[in-house]
């Protein structure tokens, strides 16, 4: 498995507050990564750190070879795709018209996007199960349709590299899983690598190829699911949440509190 | 073609075709009425006291008056979408009170007929400093905007208040107050000639972005990580869309309320879609204003500012839309 993303070494942080310290990840073709750590870990701003949004003090980020620190967010998004927690975008516009705009960095900036954009961000739609909707406004959408949409539009963007902060953040429980085994399936077809920040555990043990434990703005555990002892998924529990019960039951994992 | 594209064409047909009706009803009536025979005179090359008016006041009035609102639709328009807030407009960086304070040393300090370029200035001076005040904050988002905006309008109407205790009360004094309530009734040759220089440019400008005004709808961050340089971008936009208000205002003075009303007029036309939302809120933008401004003329007695009548249709309207808008929020 060829390694897509390779993080070494990044400090990252806001004003005099250091959230990132020395920070070491990779992620391979094919793999769902989950980020799992508590509130204030440093989960979202790792994210916010590699797609640019935030500079990073210390380190280096590449995406297949190619340096994505102080790189212009054009060069950004043709590598990487961001699925936010929930889109805020403007109920009025369709569907389509949210996924064209994966389309962005690969247009010249006052070119409209061409008939062949709009073939693929249909194509994209379909893919996703949301073809219908493809004329439908925003706000007409239920939350899990328009994380749909974002993950077409992501999908859109052809990305080495998925970035997804907390995607299952607004959905029920069965959509959840439904749109992690999605990703997951994505990340395979695309051959691209994807790293997601969680909350659920029991859903990161047993969706994603393998997991990052970030604590104290650190990973301090990487779990590689598919080798992955019970003794040594129980010791990473153990070392995130303190004393919980880790049960594996069909291939699954449940974490209880 | 899909049921609403062709809903959009409809629209789009109907909107125009109102915007020229509106335009020649506009053309006709005035102090001194006009027939669709002196107008065709005119154009012929005629002669005589009705093409003198036509050529020389009632053209050039209805031009900028339509013009004008389809500038500040647009311009509302791209606020709205901007700010991602149905209540932004231009008002809300400062830029009527720049144009005020820009006009109102024009007349007291010098040469009343240097107002509108004063305006002009003191516009997109105003926009500059709310541009700089929020980069000053370190934050880039909506609400250190807004308050800097807040801030320098503020500034703004502080100095319309000094220049007014040292104007003369004669003449000055009323300048300026004719200049805060808009009218189109003395436009110039050279003002209505700069007026559709600058619009021209601001509506160029914004059709070439077009792309990344939909983009910029969205929050930074997402926005970014599409690949738009946000910050350049944002302000581009900005610098475009107030070109058009600066400009309207340098050639009318203050016109209330347009930029907000024409958007939400299109938004109801569109039934809540955004596609097609600038084009459409020029054309109702051109409807409104010219009507607003015929209304004027066709008050009995004295002409009225045209600010009145925008202000007498934007507040009911504001606040319908703040009623429906905490309606749909429970």
């Amino acid at each position: 498995m060829s390694e897509i993303l390779s993080v070494r070494g990044i400090c990252a942080g806001y004003g005099t507050r250091r959230v990132l310290e020395d920070v070491c990840l990779a992620v391979g073709e094919g793999e769902v990564c989950a980020l799992l750590g508590l509130n204030g870990s440093g989960k979202s701003t790792l994210l916010r750190v590699l797609l640019g949004l935030l500079p990073a003090q210390a380190g280096e980020i590449s995406v297949c070879g190619e340096n994505l620190r102080h790189a212009a967010p054009k060069k950004v998004a043709r590598l990487a795709a961001y699925l936010p927690q929930r889109s805020r975008a403007d109920d009025g516009m369709t569907a389509l018209e949210i996924v064209l705009m994966g389309a962005n960095a690969v247009t010249p900036l006052i070119m409209p996007y061409s008939a062949a954009q709009r073939e693929k961000a249909r194509a994209c739609l379909v893919r996703m199960g949301a073809g219908e909707w493809a004329d439908r406004r925003m706000g007409e959408l239920s939350q899990g349709q328009r994380q749909s949409v974002l993950l077409a539009r992501a999908l859109m963007q052809s990305p080495k590299l998925l970035l997804l902060d907390e995607p299952d953040a607004a959905l029920d429980l069965p959509r959840r899983w439904q749109m992690m085994r999605t990703v997951s399936a994505l990340a395979k077809e695309e051959r691209c690598a994807a790293l997601c920040a969680l909350h659920d555990a029991s859903l990161a043990l047993s969706v994603c190829d393998s997991v990052a434990v970030l604590s104290g703005g650190r990973i301090v555990c990487r779990l590689n699911m598919a080798h992955a002892e019970e003794a040594e998924v129980r010791e990473a529990m153990h070392a995130l949440y303190g004393d919980v019960t880790v049960i594996r039951q069909d291939g699954c994992w449940a974490i209880l509190g | 073609m899909t049921a609403p594209k062709r809903y959009n064409r409809m629209i789009f047909t109907a909107a125009g075709a109102l915007l020229l009706a509106a335009f020649g009803i506009s053309l006709l009536i005035g102090a001194y009425p006009l027939t669709a025979q002196d107008i065709l005179s005119a154009l012929s090359g005629g002669e005589g006291m009705a093409v003198k008016v036509f050529w020389r006041l009632r053209l050039p009035r209805s031009l900028a008056a339509m013009v004008s609102g389809m500038a500040l639709g647009v311009c509302g328009a791209v606020y709205q979408i901007l700010f991602a807030n149905p209540l932004a407009a231009p008002d809300i960086m400062g830029v009527s009170g720049g144009a005020t304070l820009g006009a109102a040393m024009a007349i007291v300090w010098g040469n009343a007929a240097l107002s509108a370029p004063a305006a002009f200035l003191g516009g997109m001076a105003a926009l500059a400093g709310s541009l700089l005040l929020t980069r000053a904050s370190g934050s880039r988002g909506t609400g250190a905007m807004v308050l800097s905006g807040v801030l320098i309008s503020a500034l703004m109407k502080m100095g319309v208040m000094l220049l007014k205790t040292f104007a003369d009360t004669e003449g000055e004094l009323a300048a300026i107050e004719f200049f805060t309530m808009g009218s189109f009734s003395d436009i110039t040759a050279s003002a209505l000639s700069a007026l559709l220089w600058a619009s021209a440019l601001g509506f160029v400008l914004l059709a070439l972005l077009h792309r990344q005004i939909g983009l910029l709808s969205l929050p930074d961050d997402e926005a970014q990580a599409l690949g738009v340089s946000t910050g350049v971008m944002r302000m581009l936009v900005l610098v475009a869309a107030t070109l058009l208000a600066a400009a309207v205002s340098a050639s009318a003075g203050v016109i209330a309320f347009l930029p907000l009303l024409a958007p939400h007029g299109a938004r109801l036309l569109l039934r809540g879609r955004t596609k097609g939302l600038l084009p459409l809120s020029a054309l109702t933008g051109g409807v409104l204003l010219l009507l607003a401004d015929i209304a004027a003329r066709l008050a009995p007695g004295a002409e009225l500012p045209v600010s009145v009548l925008t202000t007498m249709l934007g507040v009911p309207c504001v606040a319908l839309l703040m009623a429906k808008g905490g309606a749909r929020r429970e």
